[in-house]
């Protein structure tokens, strides 16, 4: 598919033509992250049978049911943040593509789980301050899009009782730190979760935050695709690039149930756009020389400080059978651009392999939202 | 730009290249041809992805650049594509950027370098040299670098890190450039090895983190090396571990260890500030400036690192080397911090009299007027302290905050009005809003009332001035200009009501001093009325000054007790120096020297012996014993010494005021007498009497040299701003070999640096741009200081290459960053110089490494290299203050320090020769092959000067220099020839008020057809030669000098047409007192040597002599075949032997008659063949000066008895060949 594609983009280059690719927003549009009853007609079809066997491809574990609710998520020592609430996203991921691909045991287990969280008031007792309210963010776009796909078979009350837990939790996560985390992925990943949940709930506000967050994204990259705050971050300048990637991804995908393109949207200059962001990524898999120009910064690099050698674990399954690249599902077919039919090669030759591809910071099973068969 | 190349071959290359099916028509249009190149670089970009073989993947890359480069060039202005710049925009967007696909081009061919992979690497550098962002250079450089250090080529890694770091200079984002350093640097270190360029990069990072953490990483290295196995972070030791292992090193003095143990521990750890304090207190008391810096970069957060480098910043004050302190300052991360510390570089700038340096300090410092108020309004007061008003108005109007602002106007206005700009500081006044700030410079304004006669305005400020400080100071101006007025009671009164009683003392010694010994008495009174105010508090500046004014007063005992009074002993000898220069000034040299004795050895005491030693000059007239007293004292006592007799001694003759009017004496001779005609001849000589028009001119106006002081040029030095310089091959330099020394003729410098670097074709420092010091270039070049170029300790730079300024660069040597500057003499070093040479207050001294001494020569030693200064074409010299010592050997152009047209860079040949330029004033040049050589130099000021026990010459301008000033130099104990010489067509020069003594040779000498000189007011004695010789030198005039006690004649003029001595004093010499003759040089022992093309003359001899004083000399004139002597009212007395001998001794009667009374002539009767080109084909032309002009002509030839004219020159022939045919030679 992609070597076609690839020919098929030259020669239209070639003719001067523009190709109507696939990806435009529906006009009727959807709320959420993405289009729920119609993903669940289509996983219905014979052609997304192997995609709707990626949605019931992890098993739903009855252990599950005794996860306790985590009053708080807590500020961690040294680098990264507290994955107490780990098993439970995941939890909540694997349910909620199991029940949109058609797992009505899963649907009601993910909603028993749920609504018993809320009840406990999880996560309610979360300190403010940057790191936990990192953890708190990683696990709020899980639950939004749980809650967007559980929503047509909850009462009014259930709907209530989780809109009232999930969404003071949101809003929370708006805060400012007064830092770098006020500008960099932590922020793109906030309002990413902001939008989504504004998208849900009818808050405009809340979805204007990850548009807004979008246009000065843009504005900040380099020519080069590479953005300032990320691109310094020695071992892990890609994995960065990447973090803010699946975050623009949640965004743009947002945006699309709302008619809008921001996979198309450029830079006020002009000369960027999301494809030049998603191209620094390729370029830098193909290169990782191009990394060094900024990595050598080495700014908080994560575990491996030497910035020559790149943290490309994001290419690969990690804990959890969570996958960072999930995000690909969605852009790889985001728009027309050389850097999408790029993408799409990737996913083809190195991800595609390892569907379904589940991560929190897309909202669960990525595979099972947008996947196509491949 | 890429070139741009035939596009459609060019296309279907690439496109077969990629391996696409595009028609490409032979025809295609140019938006085809802009459609197909963008279509190759992304049909390509998907193809890199997919390909996994690196030769594949290079040559899609190489695909894409040159179609990118299509289409950069279409887009570029000269061609202006709009097509081709959307199709830009458009790959942009999509990543695909000239400098992406480049960079990826290096990524892919890198592991393929290996050793002798020749080709690769020079593609690799290429692409590498065309990116155009900084960041993404610098990162392929540094990648580069990597590459060359595992295949062990460690010294071209560090080169190659070293442009790495280069270019990250240019990197905008700020903590993109620390990253950049950061992989510049670790780019080429390993464990053990640390690139010499760390110190660079850290100095060019901008936070503390990233110091320290560069710092952290190398020290990390170092610990891995010397730990077997140790290959990461986790293995290194515990900070505890680390902690223990710095104290223990430190403990035993091994400070690189316990720096390495500090630096690698977490820059989080409490401990580590605290020993990397316990490390730069070590390093300090050390002297280990290197050390002590790293470990104040070592720092980790921005304010403990600025602290310890604040201390780094005082400790080179305390040892006098602001510039030094300066590239410090300009390290200190916070801009208030910085600002500080740089104002403090300036203020001791200004203070040790460097006052434009001190203002480029200023005018650098980046602070902003809005957010650091206060900071900029002491900037502007610092301006204004160094006259800079405009500027420091344009600074004070930048300030917002009003309280800052009033400050900064209030500073500026008070500094306008001492410097006399009263109006303009009192328009200011309204802008110090503050009451404080506008009493400060009110205070001021009076002050400037008072000294300017408007005493009455300065008291009707004082009178509403409220702060007492404010009050007092006005009051005691003003008191000072009543007393100076003549008006002691209404000073008295002022000083009344001044409120602080050392401000009162101050103003009383000052009322004693107006009053003088004429009221001794009441003087005596107030200073001990002052001595009462002050009690015993310390106030040591008013003690002093009371003290002095007691022995001004004549009155010792009390200056005695009141230097007893004064605690501080700096401030004791100081008052002790002031007494004795007194006495001295007195006369009472016994009574001078005793105080002396009092004194410790130091400055004081130096100073103290050089007064007395003038003083005793003075009262003795030995100029030799001046000398002798002088030598043992350090030059900068020394010099100026000399150069205050120079001036007394010039003072002394300067009778026609041509130097100061107001020494002009009214009747320099008694008025002629008239006289009777005489018209005849004995022997070959004709006697014309009396004849008119020899009076000397009435005045030739003399360059006035009084600004050519050091301290002149001290207030112009710049300070150094930074620039370019580099380690460069000599082989592949720009300059001619000649710069190098690589000529054939004596022993080639360029040998000794081969033989010391070990290399065919060594390397050199070229310094290519901007004003740069040393400091600066050790810091812009660590290999050099890495390889042992250059090296410091203490105040000591060691130089071990050849140097070279490039036109339109300066390099500045001051005192005020190094004491002594020591050129290798083992390692061949030396400076040439095609642009500016600033030396000031400072030592440049060739240096003997093997013997670890000063490098002295001697004339058997001539062969020896030495190191030297040589300044080439378009070059200027500042060199002033300084001691330049133990340069130069016999190879053409390499005496020491030389001036010399001609290119040393090989492009400048194509604008002609330019004359070096220059100001080389109050410096001491010692043991110099000559002490000053030039070839066609123009217009230099060699003023004030010490020439000492140099080898040939002290002064020897030649070859075409052309209007020099030669003055108030002191030139004694040259080796082996003369104090003073100009040779060879060095004309329209001034040689006036030197002194010149104690020889081998003569004292001042003209020579090779110099000619319009002006010799004035010098004084020349006990020479081993003549006093002042002409050889071959016409059209020359020399007026009231001493020539005294030299060997052989006091004055010698040989084959030199027109010749006018005026006004001299002659006396004591051991041959005549003048000597005028032809010679044949062509028969001489000289003249085998002699190139008479380049070097013609004639045995043409014109002299005047006019009101000389020939006191006992062995003869007064001896004449030998001149052509005309022509004499008027000279004095004769005491002569040894005959008055006139030679040719005048027949005549002798005669001229004792009327010589002394009125103008005579005497010609010779065969006069030489006539010349057209009596003085090198130019004409005698001198200010007002006819009489010379007449007789430049030779006069009428004489017919012999056939009828034809007789030639005088044949062998044989001419008295002239008689008396030179074989014989005398003093060349």
């Amino acid at each position: 598919m992609a070597d076609a594609r690839r020919c098929l983009t030259s020669l239209a280059v070639l003719a001067g033509l523009v190709l109507s690719l696939p990806g435009a927003a529906r006009a009727d549009g959807w709320t959420g992250l993405f289009d729920v009853p119609a993903r669940q007609a289509a996983l219905k079809t014979r052609e997304l049978a192997s995609v709707r066997a990626a949605c019931l491809a992890i098993p739903a574990k009855s252990a599950w049911r005794r996860l306790a609710p985590i009053p708080a998520l807590q500020p961690t020592e040294g680098y990264g943040s507290d994955n107490s609430a780990e098993d439970f996203s995941w939890a909540v991921m694997v349910l909620s593509g199991r029940a949109l691909g058609g797992d009505e045991k899963a649907r009601r287990q993910l909603a028993e789980l749920m609504l018993a969280w809320a009840e406990a008031d999880a996560f309610e007792a979360t300190p403010e301050a940057y790191d936990p309210y990192y953890a708190l963010k990683r696990q709020l776009l899980p639950l939004a899009v749980a809650f967007q796909v559980l929503s047509p078979t909850l009462t009014d009350e259930e709907a209530k009782t989780l809109r009232d837990w999930i969404d003071p939790l949101v809003r929370r996560i708006d805060a400012r730190f007064d830092g770098d985390v006020d500008l960099n992925n932590h922020r793109t990943l906030a309002d990413s979760v902001l939008m989504v949940w504004g998208s849900i709930v009818g808050d405009e506000a809340l979805f204007e935050k990850g548009v807004g967050r979008f246009r000065e994204t843009l504005a900040e990259t380099r020519a080069d695709g590479t953005l300032p705050l990320e691109a310094r971050r020695g071992a892990r300048a890609l994995w960065y690039q990447r973090q803010t990637l699946a975050s623009l991804t949640v965004i743009a995908e947002a945006a699309r149930g709302h008619g809008l393109d921001l996979y198309a949207q450029a830079s006020p200059d002009g000369r960027k756009s999301f494809a030049t962001l998603l191209s620094a990524l390729l370029n830098g898999l193909d290169a990782p020389l191009l990394a060094t120009v900024y990595s050598a910064e080495n700014h908080i690099p994560g575990p491996e400080k030497d910035y020559l050698k790149p943290d490309l674990g994001f290419m690969e399954t990690r804990g959890h059978g969570r996958h960072y690249m999930a995000f690909t599902e969605a852009a790889a077919r985001g728009g027309s651009e050389l850097a999408f039919g790029r993408l799409d090669a990737l996913v083809d030759s190195r991800l595609a392999g390892q569907r379904p591809l589940i991560d929190e910071f897309v909202g669960g099973n990525a595979t099972c939202f947008w996947g196509q068969p491949r | 730009m890429p070139a741009l190349r035939p596009p459609f071959l060019l296309l279907r290359v690439a496109c077969l290249a990629a391996g696409l099916a595009v028609a490409a028509p032979a025809f295609a249009s140019f938006d085809d041809e802009l459609v197909a190149a963008t279509s190759i670089v992304e049909a390509n970009a998907s193809a890199i992805d997919a390909a996994r073989d690196p030769q594949e993947r290079a040559r899609l890359l190489r695909g894409s650049i040159e179609a990118i480069d299509i289409l950069a060039g279409f887009a570029s202005p000269e061609v202006g594509s709009q097509a081709a710049r959307d199709a830009l925009t458009r790959l942009g967007r999509e990543g695909l950027t000239p400098d992406v696909l480049r960079m990826s081009l290096v990524d892919v061919l890198l592991p393929s370098l290996g050793a002798g992979a020749t080709g690769l690497d020079v593609e690799i550098k290429a692409t590498a040299g065309s990116l155009s962002d900084p960041a993404y250079r610098s990162a392929a450089w540094a990648a580069l670098a990597r590459a060359h250090a595992a295949l062990g080529e460690a010294e071209e890694a560090e080169r190659l890190a070293e442009r790495a770091i280069d270019e990250a200079q240019a990197i905008e984002r700020d903590p993109t450039r620390n990253g950049a350093l950061r992989g510049a640097v670790l780019s080429a270190a390993a464990p053990g090895r640390v690139p010499a360029a760390a110190a660079k990069a850290s100095d060019l990072m901008n936070t503390a983190a990233a110091r320290a953490g560069l710092y952290q990483d190398l020290a990390r290295l170092r610990l891995r090396a010397s730990a077997t196995g140790e290959t990461d972070d986790d293995a290194l030791p515990e900070a505890a571990e680390l902690d223990r292992r710095a104290r223990e090193s430190l403990a035993s003095g091994r400070l690189r260890a316990a720096l390495t143990a500090a630096q690698a521990m977490d820059r989080d750890e409490k401990m580590r500030d605290a020993r990397l304090g316990d490390i730069l207190d070590a390093a300090l008391a050390a002297d280990n400036e290197p050390l002590g810096l790293e470990a104040a970069k070592s720092f980790g957060r921005n304010k403990p690192q600025d602290g310890a480098l604040r201390r780094l910043v005082d400790r080179l004050f305390e040892s006098g080397h602001p510039l030094r302190a300066g590239e410090i300052a300009a390290l200190i991360i916070r801009d208030k911090a910085r600002a500080d510390a740089e104002i403090a570089v300036s203020d001791k700038l200004r203070e040790n009299g460097y006052r434009r340096a001190a203002l480029d300090v200023l005018e650098r410092i980046a602070v902003s007027p809005v957010d650091n108020g206060d900071t900029a309004a002491r900037i502007v007061d610092r301006l204004a302290a160094g006259d800079a008003f405009d500027v420091a108005k344009e600074r004070a109007a930048a300030i917002t905050a009003p309280e800052a602002r009033s400050q900064g106007f209030s500073r500026l206005a008070k500094r306008l009005a001492d410097a006399g700009r009263i109006e303009d500081a009192r328009a200011l006044l309204p802008e110090a809003s503050r009451p404080d700030d506008r009493s400060f410079a009110e205070s001021g304004l009076a002050r400037a009332l008072a000294r300017s006669g408007r005493i009455e305005d300065a008291q009707a400020i004082a009178d509403r001035l409220t702060i007492s400080e404010d009050r007092d100071r006005a009051l005691e101006a003003i008191a000072q200009a009543r007393a100076e007025a003549g008006a002691p009671d209404e000073a008295r009164s002022a000083i009344d009501a001044i409120a602080g009683s050392e401000t009162r003392a101050s103003a009383l010694a000052a009322l004693a001093g107006a009053l003088g010994r004429a009221e001794q008495g009441a003087a005596l009174a107030r200073l001990d009325e002052a001595q009462g105010i002050l009690g015993t508090a310390d106030a040591r500046a008013e003690r002093v000054r009371i003290a002095r004014a007691f022995a001004e007063l004549g009155d010792l005992g009390r200056a005695d007790a009141a230097i007893a009074l004064i605690a501080d002993p700096r401030a004791r000898a100081e008052a002790q120096e002031a007494v004795a220069a007194h006495q001295a000034g007195q006369g009472a040299l016994d009574d001078a020297e005793r105080r002396r004795e009092l004194l410790a050895a130091g400055p004081a005491r130096d100073r103290l012996a050089a007064r007395v030693a003038l003083a005793r000059f003075a009262a003795e007239d030995d100029l030799s014993r001046l000398v002798a007293d002088l030598r043992p004292l350090p030059y900068d006592i020394r010099v100026p010494a000399f150069r205050e007799a120079a001036e007394r001694e010039a003072t002394r003759l300067d009778r026609r005021g041509w130097i100061d009017p107001g020494n002009a004496v009214t009747a320099l001779a008694p008025a002629a007498v008239p006289t009777a005609r005489a018209n005849f001849a004995v022997g070959h000589q004709l006697v014309t009497a009396p004849i008119a028009g020899l009076d000397a001119p009435e005045r030739v106006e003399l360059p006035d040299v009084s600004g050519h002081t050091a301290a002149a040029l001290r207030a112009r030095m710049p300070a150094p701003s930074g620039g370019k310089a580099s380690i460069a091959i000599l082989g592949f330099s720009p300059f001619s070999q000649e710069a190098f020394k690589l000529t054939a003729k004596g022993r080639e410098a360029i040998y000794e640096v081969q033989r010391a670097q070990k290399l065919t074709w060594p390397r050199y420092i070229a310094i290519e741009s901007g004003t740069m010091s040393f400091g600066q270039l050790m810091r812009q070049l660590p290999d050099a200081a890495a390889l042992g170029m250059l090296s410091s300790e203490g105040g000591v730079l060691m130089v071990r290459v050849p140097v070279v300024v490039l036109p339109g660069a300066s390099l500045v040597m001051s005192g005020q960053e190094f004491s002594q500057y020591r050129f290798s003499a083992t390692t061949g070093a030396f400076l040439a110089v095609a642009g500016s040479l600033v030396v000031q207050d400072t030592a440049f001294v060739g240096w003997d490494e093997a013997g670890n001494r000063p490098a002295e020569a001697t004339d058997q030693t001539k062969a020896d290299f030495r190191p030297f200064i040589t300044a080439w074409g378009g070059s200027h010299l500042a060199i002033a203050g300084s001691r330049l010592a133990m340069l130069g050997y016999d190879s053409g152009k390499a005496y020491g320090l030389t001036q010399s047209s001609g290119a040393a860079v090989q492009d400048l040949y194509r604008f002609g020769p330019a004359s070096p330029k220059g100001d080389i004033v109050d410096n001491s040049f010692e043991n110099l092959r000559y002490g000053y050589y030039s070839y066609e130099a123009d217009g230099v000021f060699v003023v004030g000067n010490e020439y000492r026990d140099n080898v040939v010459y002290g002064i020897d301008p030649h070859d075409r220099s052309h209007g020099l000033v030669i003055a108030l130099n002191t030139a004694y104990g040259t080796f082996k020839k003369h104090g003073i010489i100009v040779s060879r067509e060095v004309n329209d020069s001034f040689i006036f008020a030197n002194l010149s003594v104690d020889n081998h040779g003569s004292g001042i000498m003209l020579d090779r057809q110099s000619l319009r000189n002006v010799v004035y007011a010098n004084t020349a004695r006990n020479n081993g030669g003549d006093g002042l010789s002409f050889y071959e030198s016409g059209c020359n005039i020399a007026l009231s000098n001493m020539l005294k006690g030299n060997r052989r004649a006091g004055i010698k003029v040989r084959n030199s047409a027109a010749v006018a001595l005026y006004d001299n004093t002659v006396e004591n010499n051991a041959a005549s007192g003048a000597d005028i003759y032809a010679s044949d040089l062509r028969t001489s022992p000289e003249g085998l040597l002699r190139n008479f093309v380049l070097d013609p003359f004639e045995p043409v001899a014109t002299t005047i002599l006019g009101q000389n004083r020939f006191v006992a000399n062995h003869l007064g004139i001896n004449s030998a075949g001149a052509t005309t002597i022509m004499l008027d009212r000279n004095a004769f007395n005491d002569q040894r032997n005959q008055v006139f001998s030679g040719d005048l001794r027949l005549l002798s009667s005669y001229l004792l008659q009327i010589g002394e009374n009125a103008a005579v002539a005497v010609d010779n009767t065969c006069q030489p063949e006539p010349s057209a080109n009596a003085h090198h084909g130019q004409a005698c032309e001198l200010p007002g000066f006819a009489p010379l002009k007449a007789r430049t002509k030779a006069p009428a030839v004489p017919i012999g008895p056939d009828g034809k004219p007789r030639s005088c020159n044949a062998p044989g022939g001419s008295p002239q060949a008689k008396v030179t045919l074989g014989g005398r030679s003093d060349g």
